[in-house]
């Protein structure tokens, strides 16, 4: 026998609320201590004592405790990373009343969660259960809480005739209380471990496991949370939580105060805050008669929404259709309209009557008044002025041998005025089965106006294209994406050169950048960046030599083209200035040799000079200074010094005459 | 008055130590064929007596400049006292000279035997005369 979980949820609920008022009614009422009132929460007698005081003051009013992430609704971290459940009320409330500050200390596991107060990282936690082995280093305080654990399985599970829990496999959470008292129960079942009960719950609710072992106020809350379905509680465990605080073995101090704060709090203060956090999780009672009660309900309810919807539907549909009636006829108007706007007429030509039919735009066109629509197709012709008939007749005959199914040809006609219009034709071709042109329908439309732009167009683009070319220098100009859109035969003749190839537009430009060593390649793309952010500038580039081609200096204008304030492209204008630059590092060349000519002037020609003078000035000072001897050789020596000198001088100034020459 | 000469061209050096000792400015001048050996100089004898530099601008290892960086660079008990004597005709090299509070002439070679006998009765010469 199984039922659902919260039926039994509710069933523990109703005892415990029953059992907290009996408490209420014996204690409470009889007798008249000393209260103290915490928001909705009563404690009665409670005060530290000297001892505790002076336990505390050692601790500096701050003890650490330790938080179980995973156990909801009791004690769990909730989505804001705060504490959170029930027995976080029971800390807030012992914090408040005790003044004693509470640092958390939170644990990834129970596992670990055990292991931290064991090692005295912690000094208390919240809701433990007793074991033998817990005992040896906890202190345990009174139980504040009672919740049975139950078997929970699969409906799959529940409903096996020969299921067998003694052979089952049961999913449970490592270090639980209730462990060795579950093997000992099922000696010959299998155990799968888990780090919290969710993980244990997901596994037995994805058949993982057959059973798992929880309590119900958890069972329920997490199922609510993450919408699990397909879980029975299968039956009680007969393994119940016992809940209680725990310290570690050193304080029983802090095991005294605690169990005097738990024992002070009021019965009906109890019931409120297990209320507040156990009974929320409860729905209500589910019956099977009371199901089947709620599946009728919501098998009409259902029908009737389905009902509803179909009539809804219905009626929408029709004014839908009404409304697609009345736009289908805008449409065919507004369709009629825009051929009137975009065409000037519409033509269908039957090539094997050999007659063409117009509508009535076609005579307005025309200049001339007819009732008749169809026209043999040699009338058609005749209007054709002579110069232009052989291209409609190319145009017709390219039909029959490239089988295209849009035709197009644009032509002029002699118009009952005796003006000259041009006309575009589009038109659709249908062929025979034979491949054979047996009709084009399509619209004709007077182009004249637009030919003669194009024509001023054309002649204007010849003008630009004689005026680019018309200069050695390079032009073109380059799109956002780096595609050449224009450019001067220079310019092509140039990367035929370096590159083999013409480049068209609508090309790519990068092959040129390969040419370039990696160096200028940097520093044109870092050009190209400059120019398309909006900057105009002029640089000097150098673009290196290849088989014949000598090494170039240019001197490039980046100039960006401007179209709703950002840059489309960029327009290039490259001034080849080798000449130039070779003029100048020669005048660079001849200045530096003439440098070196003032220097040797002023310095070297001057050294022996300035001896041959100071000899001279002493000879003339204090004629007994030097010996004769002596002066001979200091004169001899300067004299041929800057004789040497004047020769070098000679030869560099015949070097810069020889650079000159050259130019 | 303790007297150095630093000049590259040993002849020179050798004509000016000759014109310093019978001007009378110094009887046994200290000779340097480098700005290195000037600096070294001045150095050792910074404890007693004023100096008088006669120093020449382009010398190989350390020119005239640097020794005038050191001497500006470092503080001395005593007062140094220095005469460029250049071969260098540069208005330049004379403008940059008056940035260096120790250079009292910038004179161009070759040094006169009037010039020696009228540094002679400059106040410098006269006060630091031991």
């Amino acid at each position: 026998m199984f039922v659902e979980i919260h039926a039994f949820y509710s069933y523990y609920l109703k005892i415990t609320h029953l059992y907290y008022n009996l408490l209420f009614l014996i204690s409470f009422d009889l007798i008249f201590p000393s209260i103290n009132v915490v928001g909705q929460v009563k404690l009665i007698d409670f005060a530290l004592t000297p001892q505790d005081s002076v336990w505390l003051q050692k601790k500096n009013f701050t003890l650490r405790f330790g938080i179980n992430p995973y156990w909801p609704p009791i004690d769990y971290l909730n989505e804001d990373g705060k504490h959170d459940g029930l027995n976080a009320e029971y800390i807030k409330l012992f914090s408040e009343i005790t003044g004693i500050n509470i640092e958390y200390v939170v644990h990834e596991t129970w596992s670990q969660h055990l292991s931290s107060i064991k090692n005295r990282e912690i000094d208390f936690i919240g809701a433990i259960n007793y074991t033998p082995e817990r005992d040896e280093y906890l202190l345990f305080t009174t139980s504040y809480l009672e919740i049975p654990n139950f078997f929970i399985s699969t409906t799959t599970f529940a409903k096996k005739k020969n299921k067998d829990l003694s052979t089952a496999t049961f999913a449970v959470v490592s270090d639980y209380a209730y462990l060795s008292d579950l093997k000992k129960n099922y000696p010959n079942a299998s155990f799968i471990y888990f780090n919290k009960d969710i993980s244990a719950l997901i596994n037995t609710s994805f058949g993982i496991s057959d059973v798992c072992v929880l309590d119900m106020p958890s069972v329920t809350f997490l199922i609510n949370k993450y919408g699990i379905s397909n879980l029975v509680a299968l039956s009680d465990a007969n393994l119940p939580w016992q809940i209680r605080m725990a310290v570690t073995k050193s304080e029983p101090q802090l095991q005294s105060i605690l169990n005097r704060f738990l024992a002070s709090i009021s019965p009906d203060s109890k019931i409120y805050l297990h209320d507040k956090y156990l009974s929320k999780l409860t729905l209500n009672e589910n019956t099977t008669i009371r199901n089947i009660l709620y599946f009728i309900l919501f098998a009409l309810a259902t029908t009737f929404i389905i009902l509803s919807i179909t009539f809804i539907y219905n009626s929408r549909l029709k004014t839908q259709i009404a409304e697609k009636t009345k736009e289908l006829k805008e449409t065919n108007d507004r369709y009629s309209l825009t051929i009137s706007a975009t065409f000037d007429s519409i033509f269908d030509l039957d090539l094997i009557q050999k007659t063409i039919c117009f509508e009535t735009g076609f005579f307005k066109l025309f200049e001339f008044e007819s009732k008749r629509k169809s026209f043999p197709l040699s009338d058609w012709k005749k209007i054709i002025i002579p110069e232009d008939q052989e291209e409609v007749k190319f145009r017709y005959a390219s039909l029959s041998e490239n089988k295209i199914e849009n035709w197009n040809c644009k032509f002029r006609i002699r118009t009952q005025n005796n003006s000259i219009k041009w006309l575009s034709l589009n038109g659709i071709v249908t062929y025979s089965e034979q491949g054979t042109p047996v009709r084009i329908f399509g619209a004709i439309k007077d182009i004249s106006d637009s030919a003669i732009i194009q024509q001023e167009l054309d002649a204007e683009k010849k003008n630009n294209e004689a005026l680019i070319n018309n200069t050695s220098d390079l032009i073109w100009s380059v799109s956002k994406d780096l595609k050449l859109i224009a450019s001067n035969r220079q310019f092509q003749l140039a990367i035929h050169a370096y590159i083999g190839s013409t480049l068209e537009s609508g090309e790519s430009v990068e092959p040129l950048f390969k040419v370039l060593p990696i160096e200028e390649k940097k520093i044109w793309i870092k050009n190209f960046k400059r120019a398309f952010e909006g900057d105009g500038f002029k640089t000097e580039v150098c673009i290196p030599g290849k088989e014949a081609i000598p090494h170039q200096y240019a001197e490039l204008s980046f100039n960006p083209i401007f179209e709703n304030n950002s840059v489309q492209s960029i327009a290039l204008h490259l001034h080849d200035i080798t000449e130039k630059t070779i003029h100048l590092n020669e005048i660079e060349e001849q200045n530096n040799l003439l440098k070196e000519v003032t220097w040797m002037q002023s310095h070297i020609v001057r050294a022996p000079l300035s001896r041959l003078l100071t000899i001279i000035e002493l000879i003339k000072s204090y004629p007994d200074s030097l010996r004769d001897k002596e002066k001979i050789s200091m004169l001899t020596e300067s004299a041929l010094e800057l004789d040497n000198i004047i020769t070098d001088i000679s030869n560099k100034a015949e070097s810069v005459t020889k650079i000159s020459s050259k130019r | 008055m303790k007297t150095i000469i630093a000049d590259d061209d040993k002849t020179l050096l050798l004509l000016h130590s000759t014109f310093i000792k019978r001007s009378g400015i110094c009887p046994n001048p200290l000779n340097c064929t480098d700005g290195s050996f000037a600096i070294e100089a001045i150095k050792s004898t910074i404890i007693s007596e004023a100096i008088l530099l006669f120093l020449d601008l382009n010398m190989p290892e350390v020119n005239g400049w640097e020794v005038l960086d050191f001497i500006a660079g470092e503080s001395f008990p005593n007062p140094i006292f220095v005469i460029i004597v250049t071969s260098s005709v540069r208005q330049e090299d004379r403008n940059k000279a008056k940035n260096y509070e120790a250079v009292i002439e910038f004179v161009t070679k070759p040094i006169q035997a009037s010039f020696l006998a009228e540094i002679k009765t400059r106040d410098f010469f006269i006060h630091n005369q031991i």
